[in-house]
């Protein structure tokens, strides 16, 4: 059982950016066949996404390549994330 | 805004002071900015270019040289589309001056960002995103793991991790200058 940690990323579109993700999650690789990445919840502006902890630096490598994607914060459970994803984001026009 | 504040990071090259901006790079983990002219900031700590920390530009490689003897010079800002030469890095070395690469076009070109990783040491360098809107903000945390992953060497995460340092150090070298009192 992979431990998983849980990335809040603020893009314009999020769901945009969790497609771009799952397309290159492959370059974390092979054990990104093993512990796909967890969607959690996608709130507003903000995605949050689970990946095993050893991959996290490759995750954030990747969406530091997207445009208009920023991670903000990295919390360790799945409840949690929720809760901090649902506080930080804004409503309206996003970004 | 509820985050913990750990570590400041630097944005060495913010081109548009906004408060929406300056709100999303705090958020980040941005504490202080090199702005190009005196703006007032609501959130960053802000300094300027030319004031407080004297920068160049150089447009191509071979009038890198000319300002690396320069004592007034403290960091060197290279166009990134021409990578410099090994030789040139130990000279800035050599010389106290730190070579600032701006990531916004090599970012769509890792191949010629590998490069640059490649003659670079970690020590001497600074990576500016030119931020000019708000899709420009990146989060140095982001920016360091690409350039561990490119670069393959731990040390490169040194040049974001440590930049409020780096800011420090050159903004107290400008300072005995033009204190007064």
């Amino acid at each position: 059982m992979a431990k998983y940690r849980y990335l809040l990323i603020r893009s314009a579109d999020p769901a945009l950016c969790y497609a771009q993700i799952l397309e290159m999650y492959q370059l974390t690789g092979f054990a990104s066949f093993l512990h796909p990445p967890q969607l959690v919840a996608i709130y507003n502006d903000i995605l949050a996404v689970g990946v095993p902890r050893s991959k996290i630096r490759a995750v954030r490598a990747i969406v530091a390549l997207l445009d208009g994607c920023r991670t903000v914060k990295v919390v360790g459970t799945c409840s949690r994330a929720r809760a901090v994803a649902a506080s930080i984001r804004r409503r309206g026009s996003g970004a | 805004m509820g985050f913990v504040i750990r570590r400041g990071f630097v944005e060495w090259d913010l081109v548009t002071v906004l408060p929406e901006i300056e709100r999303a790079l705090w958020e980040v983990g941005v504490r202080a900015a090199l702005l190009r002219r005196e703006t007032e900031t609501v959130l960053l700590a802000p300094f300027v270019r030319g004031v407080d920390v004297n920068c160049v530009e150089v447009k191509s490689r071979s009038k890198f040289n000319v300002h690396v003897y320069r004592d007034d010079v403290q960091i060197i800002r290279v166009s990134p589309v021409e990578p410099i030469t090994r030789d040139q890095v130990r000279a800035a070395i050599k010389h106290g001056k730190y070579i600032e690469l701006p990531l916004k076009p090599l970012l769509k070109d890792l191949r010629a960002l590998a490069k640059w990783l490649n003659v670079l040491e970690p020590e001497v360098t600074i990576f500016s995103t030119p931020v000019e809107g708000i899709r420009d903000v990146k989060s140095p945390l982001d920016v360091a793991a690409l350039l561990v992953e490119i670069g393959g060497d731990e040390s490169w995460a040194l040049p974001i991790k440590g930049s409020l340092g780096t800011l420090t150090e050159l903004v107290a070298q400008t300072w005995p200058s033009t204190d007064t009192c």
